[in-house]
Formats: C-alpha cells, structure tokens, sequence
C-alpha cells in the first residue's frame, strides 16, 4: 500500500561542492528514477521546487541545485542528517540509443546528463560530452564525467578553459566529423534550440529537456503548459522534432500565475 | 447502440465529460490539448480581475485515497485570461467555459463581463473554492442569501448561459440550490473540492503550506454524489456532477444521482491524460451491458426506488 503522506522524508548524507554556488546532496533513499526525471523536493516551513535527478544508486540519489535565490539558497544550508520531503520520480527519462552519442549540458543541466552518461557508459557506449559555462570557475561534475570514460569538451564564454565560445560551436565541429545515434542537451532553451537545430540539419536524433514553471508534477494543475504539451508528464525530455514547431517552444514561459513571458 | 453524444443547455456534446475547472486550464492550448485526449468540454482554471500567484509550495499533493490542494485560485487575470478562453474556442472543437470568482458581487459581475468577451459557450461562477476563506471570509456558495445575490447580479451582466459551482462544505445542499435557480442560474456544477488536511507525520505538519486544502478524487466521490443528489431533488435546473469520477461506474452513479454532465479532474492523475477517453469507453460498456441507449436515460435513476 502506498503512504498516506504524501512525502517520503529522506535523509541527507553527504554534500559536494561543485563550484562556488552549486553543491550535489546525496540523500538515503531508493528513488528508482531514470536519467532525464526530477522529483518535487520539500524543505519544511521554506517551499517545494522541481530537481532533476543527477544520480541513483539504488539505495541513494543525488540532486545538483544551483544557489538563485529563496529556496535554492535554503537547500545551500542543508546539513548531513537533515531530512526533506521528495515525490517522483516525475516525467519522461532520456531514451538512449545506439552506440555513439553526444550530450550537450549548460548550467545544472549537466547534472541530469551526467546521470544518463553513466548509463552509456555502462552499456559501453560512446559518449562525447559537451560542458558549456561563462567561465572556468562555473563548470561542474567535469572529473566525474571523465571518471565515467566520456570524452569532455569544455566551451567557456570568457575562454577561462576549452574553447572560448559557446557549446553548438563545438558540437557543430563535432558533428561534422562524427556520425551520433542521438544527441541529448539539457540547459537554458534558447541553447537547447539551437542545439536541436544543428541536428535537425545533420538529420541526427535528438532529445532535450523542456522546462515550465511547475506545481503539481503530475499533469493535473496545467501550469506548466508548453503550447499544448504538459511538460511534466509529456516532458520534460521530449524529441526535438516533436517540439520544434511548438509556439510556445523558444518564446514563451509563465510564471505562478500564468501571465506570459517572453525568453531573452 | 448506445451513444456518449448528449445535449446540454441546446447545445451538442460528443460525450459528457467536461474538464473541471483548475485541471489543465491555463492555457487555452492545453484546453485543446484536453479535448484531444477526449473531453467534451474544457473548462478553464478560474479567473480573477486581476493576476494572482496563489499560495506558497507545495500546493498541491497526492495521498492514497485522493489529492489535496491549496492553490490559492492562481490565475494571469481576465485580461489574459480571456485571450487563452478565444484561443480556447478557436482550437479546442468542444464547448468551452469559462470560469471566474472575485471578492465581492460586483467585482464578479465585473469579471464575467471582461471574460464575455472571449465568447465562452458557458460561463461557471466559482463561489465555492475553500481554500482563500482567509482572505475573501465565508465562500458565497456556503450562504443561501449571499448565492442567490452574486448567481443574479453575474446573470444580470452577462447573456450567457450561467451554470453555478456549489460547494459540498455545507450541511445542506438543497436551500443553496434552490436559490441559485431563482436568482437565474442556468445549471449547477456540484461540487467543488471539500475542505481537509493531510499531515506528513515524520515533519510533525501539515503537507500544505496553507495547512488546509480542498480534497479531490476517490476520497470526494461519495459526498459528489450525496450533492448532486440533493441538488436534484431541490432544483430543476441541469447539474454538472463533478467529484472524484475515476471510472465508467462512478459516471454512471452521478448521472443516476441526478447529473446531465460529469465533470472529471483528479482522474487525470489517476486514469492518466486519456482519463476522458478510458472512462468514456467503460461508461459504453456500462451502458451497453445494462441496455441505455443515451446518457439522458440514466440521468436522476437513482431518485425513482
Ligand atoms: C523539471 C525541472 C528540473 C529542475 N532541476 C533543477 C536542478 O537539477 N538543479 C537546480 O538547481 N534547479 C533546478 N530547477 C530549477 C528549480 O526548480 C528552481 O526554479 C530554482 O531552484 C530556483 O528557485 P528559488 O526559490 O531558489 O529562486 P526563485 O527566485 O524563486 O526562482 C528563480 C527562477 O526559477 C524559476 N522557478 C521558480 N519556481 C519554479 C517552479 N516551481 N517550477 C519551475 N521553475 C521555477 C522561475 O523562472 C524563477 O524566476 C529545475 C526546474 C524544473 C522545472
Ligand atoms: C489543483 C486543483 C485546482 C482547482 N481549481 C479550481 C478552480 O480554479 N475553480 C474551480 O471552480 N474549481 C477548482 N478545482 C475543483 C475542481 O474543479 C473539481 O470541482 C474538484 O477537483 C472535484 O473533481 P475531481 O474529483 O474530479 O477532481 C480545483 C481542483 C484541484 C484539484
Ligand atoms: S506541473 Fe501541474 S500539470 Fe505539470
């Protein structure tokens, strides 16, 4: 039977700093999620807010939350031993295929492909990870993707590390040379768009991670609408050329109370 | 061969399931999107003159027998608003209506008009949700007196057809019925959510921030019904039988309660985005097992033993 609370409090066991302002909490817990879902995380008295999830062990999981305001920086301060409130796992994961793929992570986007890395690598298959960043100090996770055999590309705005730009100049570089059974991005939209783009002209697979203000997690309250598409439980992983045409998609988002806003 | 087709207030329904109000009815696409995975009508997510951002998270949750939710009416405004309803008409290829509440009798009359705009086929006032009594007092729906002024000074400001959302946090639901059908009211959705708690015992608290919460789904049904049934007996008028419908027999149970339409929301989780489409296909089982050839003939059954 399943509780009658609607939370599974879990215990914090460990935190890692990733950069000055991200940390990846491992929590006790076996969340049974795959690469690509996020769960709904509760800090008591604070608020509740959607996580990707950046690992699973079975008998643990870990989030990666990046410091942005009120209830990000609440998480900063958890302590091993604190307990939160988690539901999920929630939405579509990634759908690997084939043999030789490419991921694209910009932000703590990385975090949730660094999950579905792992899961390429155990199947043996080959992965070229793409890590963009503003500057060398904001990269994140970047030894454990190299522990996991990847092969990482970094691209940085300022050019502090890898190469100076942004991460489709070094996909496109990427994909003219090498022939991917799927790409998967994971990052701010407009970069997902563009990464979707070069695909679209390289006739290559390609998934990405559509995100929306959200409230439930689980397609009843509609706030997290993309042009029609729920994109927690249509989401948030969807296949570019099922989103490509969307007119939200690239343009609008909505805040708490539905009102538009337009991407930057 | 039976038939899902039915009529309502003159107009034609290829079925009657009407997506209840605050299930994914932001946006006027997401209603399109509602009616392609099978509703006969969408409703959208309730109105106010002005934005609202509603309650701090978690809002909403699921426990074992049902949801719990504490939005707090969040809504983009009528402005907005009315644009997602006309997107709504133009794409969704079902009836639409359209929902609005506000603070006092004026200010919902104000807001109907602002959303008439729009068109809507309908229009529902929602003077029942339980969980904003903080800031606007006593809901109107839970007040004979205070129903009947809004249902006629909404009526008076608008043409279009006017259906009431009632509230089961009453000991009787027959005097408030009564009323809204003087005042005018065209139909009456029974019910919206019934007022509850949920605590996480291992936080020693209450799962909503706002502590208490309107409960939807299996955990609603029995008292949906007991509503509709005494909105029946009270009322002549057609009822929209919403609350806690997962299956094809608990349509069939408001239908015979007394209701002409069945409004359906926490199945979506429960029954998945397709909840319309699965219990419309066993509501025909229903129908074809028992012989009922239309939805019509099973409506108020259950008041003739
Ligand atoms: C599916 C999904 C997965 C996410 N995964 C991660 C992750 O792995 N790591 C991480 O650090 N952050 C993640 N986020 C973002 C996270 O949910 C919060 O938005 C972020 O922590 C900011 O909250 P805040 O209170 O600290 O800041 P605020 O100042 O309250 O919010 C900053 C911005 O975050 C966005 N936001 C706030 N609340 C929500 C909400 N309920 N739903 C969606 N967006 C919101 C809004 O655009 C807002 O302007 C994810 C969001 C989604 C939708
Ligand atoms: C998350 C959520 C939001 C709701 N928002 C509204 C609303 O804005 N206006 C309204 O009239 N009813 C609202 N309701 C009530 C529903 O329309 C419906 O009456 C209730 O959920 C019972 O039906 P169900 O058991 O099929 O979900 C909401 C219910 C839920 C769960
Ligand atoms: S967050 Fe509620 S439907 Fe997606």
């Amino acid at each position: 039977m399943k509780l009658s609370a609607a939370f599974e409090m879990v215990r914090l066991l460990e935190v890692k700093n990733e950069n000055p302002s991200t940390k990846t909490f491992v929590f006790e817990h076996d969340l049974g999620a795959k690469p690509g879902q996020f769960v709904m995380a509760w800090i008591p008295t604070v608020n509740e807010k959607p996580m990707s999830v950046g690992g699973d062990e079975g008998n643990t999981f870990s989030l990666t939350v990046a410091n942005v305001g009120t209830f990000s920086e609440a998480f900063q301060k958890l302590k091993p031993g604190d307990r939160i409130g988690v539901r999920g796992p929630y939405g579509r994961a990634y759908q690997l295929k084939g043999k030789r793929v490419a991921m694209v992570g910009g932000g703590f986007g990385s975090a949730p492909l660094r999950f579905l890395a792992e899961l390429a690598r155990k199947k043996a298959v080959h992965v070229d990870f793409i890590q963009g960043a503003r500057s060398k100090d904001r990269l994140i996770l970047e030894k454990d993707i190299q522990k996991l055999g990847c092969h990482l590309h970094v691209a940085t705005n300022d050019g502090s590390k890898g190469k100076k730009g942004m991460v489709t100049d070094v996909l496109a570089e990427l994909l003219k040379a090498n022939r991917y059974d799927g790409v998967y991005a994971c990052g701010p939209e407009l970069m997902m768009q563009a990464v979707g783009k070069l695909c679209e002209k390289h006739a290559t697979y390609c998934e990405i991670s559509v995100e929306r203000y959200m409230k439930c997690g689980f397609g009843v309250c509609g706030q997290c609408d993309c042009g029609g598409l729920l994109t927690c439980v249509e989401g948030t992983v969807v296949d570019y050329q099922k989103i490509k045409d969307n007119p939200d998609f690239g343009r609008i988002h909505r805040d708490a109370s539905g009102q538009k806003h337009f991407f930057k | 061969m039976a038939t899902l087709s039915t009529q309502f207030l003159g107009k034609k329904f290829k079925n009657p399931f009407v997506l209840a109000s605050g299930f994914m009815g932001v946006t006027g696409l997401s209603m399109a999107s509602a009616a392609k995975h099978g509703f006969g009508a969408v409703t959208i997510k309730s109105l106010s003159l002005q934005p609202r951002k509603g309650h701090p998270a978690p809002v909403i949750v699921e426990f074992d027998r049902g949801l719990i939710n504490a939005v707090g009416l969040s809504n983009p405004g009528v402005k907005e608003g009315a644009d997602e309803l006309a997107l709504a008409k133009k794409e969704a290829g079902v009836p639409v209506f359209a929902s609005v509440f506000a603070d006092t009798v004026e200010h919902f009359a104000e807001a109907a008009k602002a959303v008439s705009k729009a068109k809507p086929d309908f229009l529902e006032i929602d003077v029942s949700c339980p969980n904003v009594d903080n800031e606007f007092g006593t809901p109107f729906a839970c007040d004979p007196k205070a129903a009947y002024d809004v249902t006629r000074a909404v009526k008076k400001a608008v043409p279009i057809p006017l259906s009431v959302k009632l509230s089961p946090n009453v000991p009787h639901l027959g005097p408030i019925a009564r009323q809204v059908e003087k005042a005018g009211a065209d139909a009456i959705n029974a019910i919206n959510t019934l007022k509850g708690m949920v605590i996480q015992p291992e936080a020693r608290r209450p799962v909503l921030t706002n502590k208490f919460g309107g409960i939807s789904g299996p955990a609603l049904f029995p008292v949906a019904t007991r509503c509709i049934y005494e909105a029946y007996q009270s009322a002549k008028i057609p009822i929209i039988g919403t609350g806690g419908v997962t299956t094809g027999r608990d349509a069939a149970s408001h239908l015979m309660a007394g209701a002409s339409l069945v409004g359906i929301g926490s199945a979506l989780h429960f029954r998945g985005l397709d909840a319309a489409k699965t219990i419309g296909k066993e509501l025909l089982e229903f129908m074809e097992l028992e012989g009922y050839k239309k939805v019509q003939d099973m409506v108020g059954l259950a008041h003739e033993a």
